[in-house]
């Protein structure tokens, strides 16, 4: 029952309970106007609301900043409704950039009504669910409201930049031929060593000078062969490793790294999976091609950094989830917890990449650089992250340091030119 | 919008001047003030967007009217009051659900509609009312009290549908 229903059918009651306790005729006529507009709002009232709502978008994927629109069309099948009032529930983060949400009308029987608007969104998965409608009779009197089903979804993807092939060396690859060296002789472009020739092999293999110092035997060049390889990229979602300032966030940083070294090794043919480690464990399972690239930036679509007691420190992380002698590829800020599992990960056999945004660098954007109080925490800082960064070095594990104002291709290019570190004896932390 | 604006406010004067007029006519030129001050705070609710004052004004007018029914306040000022403050509380409510949507299809349309049901309403109400005061019929307590019973019974019923609907 509506509040105006209730007003006036208390102001009546009141009205005439005082006319017949008090035997005033005037009283009880002046309860007519009132009785009058309830009984009108009653009498033309809505009744059997049914009505059909159809939600079409344009896209259900697009790119931070892109224009989604959103029609929805509502017909009604029950009795005419002299005011209908549609509003539609926006998902949290959108920004209407066109059109209205909301729409006020009269429909009548079979007739429909059109409601359409653009938006745009950062990062994010977005869920339409209903759309709230209220009916009404022209005064407004007996309002009913319902919510209908109108779903919905939009994955706004992170923005993925081009970045060139990433020089990655894994102790296991697979069998597919791809563009990691393969630590296996074969065909290939890199000379890898010389064996005995065997029937069959190409004879500008031969490697004449070695051949000539034997009489009883022929020798051939073989070459590294190149092979895909399977590559899980971690992405850090705890919140404690995050730093925001305004609108900015490290975090979104880190997503973009991950889609675009995603979308790297995927076009390089290697086998992807992603995990999410913060609040939960998300994992998209590795595959190859578009399908799996479409996978994983949804999943990154979805990513929002959280708390849990459970994955507050690396240590549980699932590392079964990923084949041995894998690559990994660890997306963090880094906090000194995480050091002995890095290292024990790469104790395992792991080849280990660990892009850290500099948390330092970021947040000394926004403070006065001035300050020597400042400038002392920052010193401070730095030395630990740089003995923290150089630890792992030392475990073999390789870093990349990442200035987030630098953009990743040249960082990356820059820091796995150096080579790959060779594996020093590594002591599991535990 | 701005025809059911001016309505409101219209409507809203005109209230606070006939209950006002009333009290000064019967003699109470203190009570004369609140009117005036009800229908201030109401024009006040409705300009900060006050929603939930918009009730209680209306309540508090119908209220003034029962006392200057009790003072024997001449019956037409009350008609008039209880059909302008009705029509400012119908206005007001329907200018929020209006401001919920963010377009109004065929605009003119709706408002001419509101205002004809309004006006058919007030009128039917008017008409009703007067011909309830003046045409007066002896009976006794018994037909007066089941009379009345009807009105409450129908309420009753009403709400009782209200509630299962």
């Amino acid at each position: 029952m509506t509040k105006p229903i209730l007003v006036l059918g208390g102001l009546i009651y009141i009205f005439v309970l005082i006319a017949m306790g008090s035997l005033n005729g005037i009283l009880m006529a002046l309860a007519l106007p009132l009785l009058i507009y309830l009984g009108a709002g009653l009498f033309y009232g809505p009744r059997g609301i049914i009505l059909h709502v159809e939600r079409h978008l344009s896209s259900e994927r697009a790119l931070p900043g892109d224009p989604i629109e959103i029609r929805l069309r509502i017909t009604n099948r029950g009795a005419h409704i002299e005011n209908l009032l549609i509003e539609d529930q926006l998902p949290r983060g959108v920004e209407v950039i066109s059109g209205k949400t909301s729409l006020l009308t009269e429909l009548p029987r079979n007739a429909s009504v059109e409601l359409g608007y653009s938006l745009r969104a950062p990062r994010g998965y977005y869920r339409f669910r209903e759309i709230a409608i209220t009916a009404a009779d022209r005064l407004a009197i007996r309002q009913h409201f319902v919510q209908l089903e109108a779903p919905g979804r939009i994955f706004v993807q992170p923005n993925v930049r081009r970045i060139g092939r990433i020089q990655i060396r894994p102790r296991g690859t697979r069998v597919y031929a791809g563009y990691i060296p393969a630590r296996k002789g074969g065909s290939g472009v890199e000379f890898f060593g010389v064996r005995q020739y065997q029937q069959g092999d190409p004879l500008r293999w031969i490697n004449w000078r070695a051949s000539a110092r034997h009489q009883q035997a022929m020798f051939i060049n073989t070459f590294e062969q190149e092979r895909v390889a399977d590559v899980g990229i971690i992405l850090d979602t705890r919140r404690r490793s995050q730093v925001h300032i305004g609108d900015d966030s490290l975090f979104e940083h880190g997503v973009n790294a991950a889609a675009a070294l995603a979308d790297s090794l995927l076009n390089d043919g290697n086998r992807v999976g992603l995990l999410l480690y913060g609040t939960q464990l998300d994992w998209t399972f590795p595959g190859y091609g578009k399908l799996q690239r479409e996978r994983i930036l949804q999943s990154l679509a979805r990513a929002e950094p959280g708390e849990s007691l459970v994955f507050e420190k690396l240590t549980n992380l699932p590392k079964r989830m990923l084949p041995s002698n894998s690559q990994i590829v660890l997306i963090s800020p880094l906090h000194e917890d995480d050091l002995p599992v890095l290292i024990h990960l790469r104790a395992r056999g792991y080849a280990l990449l660990v892009i850290s945004p500099d948390a330092v660098a970021f947040e000394l954007a926004s403070l006065d650089s001035a300050d020597p109080a400042v400038l002392l925490a920052t010193r401070l800082a730095r030395i630990e992250r740089a003995l923290m960064l150089h630890k792992l070095r030392q475990a073999g594990v390789q870093i990349l340091d990442w200035n987030i104002n630098t953009p990743l291709e040249i960082a990356l290019h820059t820091a796995l030119s150096r080579g790959i570190p060779h594996m020093h004896t590594v002591e599991s932390a535990r | 919008m701005k025809i059911i604006q001016r309505a409101f406010y219209f409507s809203l004067i005109l209230t606070a001047a006939v209950f006002t007029a009333a009290f000064l006519a019967h003699g109470f030129p203190a009570l004369s003030l609140i009117p005036f001050l009800i229908t201030l705070f109401w024009a006040l609710a409705e300009h900060r967007h006050w929603y939930w004052a918009t009730t209680p004004a209306w309540i508090g007018l119908v209220l003034l009217l029962l006392l200057a029914n009790s003072l024997k306040i001449h019956w037409v000022y009350l008609l008039l009051g209880i059909l302008t403050g009705l029509t400012a509380w119908d206005i007001s409510r329907w200018m929020r659900l209006t401001g919920r949507a963010q377009r109004l299809e065929d605009e003119s349309a709706i408002v001419r509609t509101h205002l004809r049901r309004l006006g058919g309403v007030l009128l039917f109400g008017f008409l009703l009312s007067l011909l309830g005061i003046n045409l007066q019929v002896k009976i006794s307590f018994g037909w007066a009290f089941l009379l009345g019973l009807i009105p409450i019974l129908a309420l009753n019923r009403v709400v009782a549908y209200l509630r299962r609907a």
